[in-house]
């Protein structure tokens, strides 16, 4: 029976292996697309649940999407792509959020919209990677890591959008008030360091790097500009199930050259 | 520092493309920033550009105003991005006669000098279409950044 389904599963994953191939494509009527076939059927399903009710209850949006490799891209720039081909999020409220994980390459990157960044920074993201996920992953669960990191970036948000009123128990508005503090901090870090020359690379701050998983000395992180592209949207939820990404992203124009 | 960028631009010259854009700014609320990599990767150089112009948000000016020089180094490519509220004023090979004044220069060495210039001529462009304004806000550093 399970190799049925795993046969089943079978053309959809050999669709898109490579993360270059989700730009061309359309965004998926679900949260959890697993192309590189690392969760089973029941835990893709659980995270689906766990996504969704978030978003129904929050408004935001939250996918996770699994490919064997970027291509050799870098893995920050092409979620953030995706994230804003698909236009994940809220329309005005550019408050989604996109984890990528490149199994193959054994690298992860969490990119959010504009909406998000004031709670969700790239500090944060980068220690939810580094303290929630990468653990689990080291120990051999894909599952048991997007969960911990689904559920830490929840609380990362609690308490920032509509439908927190009721959520917030004595424990998470401790963490809400933590979170706050660290928000506070990291602005004032990102202002100073604005201000001193020669001080952050751009003086823009840094991004989650990619991270290298179970090679002993565990992850390198590479210093990166900064963060979050501009994807915004309008999706519709309706109570059977995801209703779909939409909105508008990054337009302009460019030209080029080579010398 | 990067080896790669060093290979561009000594630190001075760096510093002095830095002033430059401050100086190209002094007139206009436009937003210029400079972007230099190793390589593209497998993306096109103009597809790569786009990119960090959303990595860097510069898409999040108020106008919709940023321009990005995109350059990546050991490929010998260099891009410009342009946001949508500059990208529909100007003339349609604007940007494409900036590239190439730069790459006249680069061809001959003069990574610096051919930088200066495409920042300055941008600078003459964001000025003509978006006059700064007394309440102006620097909205993006002027500080080069690489990745």
């Amino acid at each position: 029976m399970k190799r049925w389904i795993l046969l089943l599963l079978l053309p959809i994953s050999l669709f898109a292996q490579n993360a270059q191939d989700l730009l061309n494509t359309q965004a998926p009527k679900r949260l959890v697309s697993d192309y590189s076939d690392i969760l089973s059927p029941k835990e893709e399903a659980y995270l689906e649940n766990l996504l969704l009710d978030y978003a129904d209850t929050t408004s935001t949006q939250i996918a996770i999407v699994t490919v064997a490799t970027t291509g050799g891209d870098n893995i920050n720039l092409i979620t953030a792509e995706i994230a804003a081909n698909w236009k994940i999020g809220q329309q005005g409220k550019d408050n989604g959020c996109l984890i990528l994980v490149a199994s193959g390459d054994r690298e992860i990157s969490i990119q959010n919209g504009y909406g998000l960044e004031p709670y969700l920074t790239d500090f944060t993201s980068k220690q939810i990677i580094e303290n929630d996920i990468l653990p689990e992953f080291k120990a051999g669960s894909y599952f048991k890591g997007l969960v911990a990191g689904s559920n830490a970036i929840f609380e990362v948000l609690n308490g920032t959008y509509e439908g927190k009123g009721g959520r917030s128990s004595g424990n998470r508005s401790r963490k809400k008030n933590f979170g706050k503090l660290l928000v506070l901090i990291i602005f004032i870090i990102i202002y100073l360091s604005r201000n001193s020359r020669g001080g952050g690379g751009g003086g823009g701050g840094y991004r989650t790097g990619p991270f290298w998983w179970g090679m002993g000395s565990g992850y390198t992180m590479g210093s990166m500009g900064r963060s979050g592209g501009g994807f915004g949207g309008g999706g519709g939820f309706s109570s059977g199930g995801f209703g779909g990404f939409g909105g508008g992203g990054f337009g302009g124009g460019g030209a080029s050259g080579s010398w | 520092m990067s080896d790669y960028v060093r290979s561009l631009l000594s630190e001075e010259q760096e510093q002095s493309l830095v002033d430059a854009i401050t100086k190209a700014e002094l007139h206009t609320s436009g937003e210029i920033r400079i972007h230099l990599e190793k390589s593209t990767g497998n993306s096109s150089a103009e597809q790569r550009a786009k990119q960090w112009f959303g990595k860097l948000e510069m898409h999040k000016t108020a106008e919709k105003n940023g321009v990005l020089f995109y350059l990546a180094i050991e490929d010998r490519k260099l891009a410009l991005w342009s946001g949508e509220g500059i990208n529909g004023r100007v003339p349609a090979n604007f940007w494409q006669e900036i590239i190439d004044l730069m790459i006249s220069e680069f061809k001959v060495g003069h990574f610096s000098e051919g930088l200066i210039a495409g920042v300055e001529k941008t600078g003459k462009a964001l000025g003509e279409f978006f006059p700064r304004k007394d309440d102006d806000v620097d909205e993006l550093s002027n500080e080069i950044s690489k990745g």
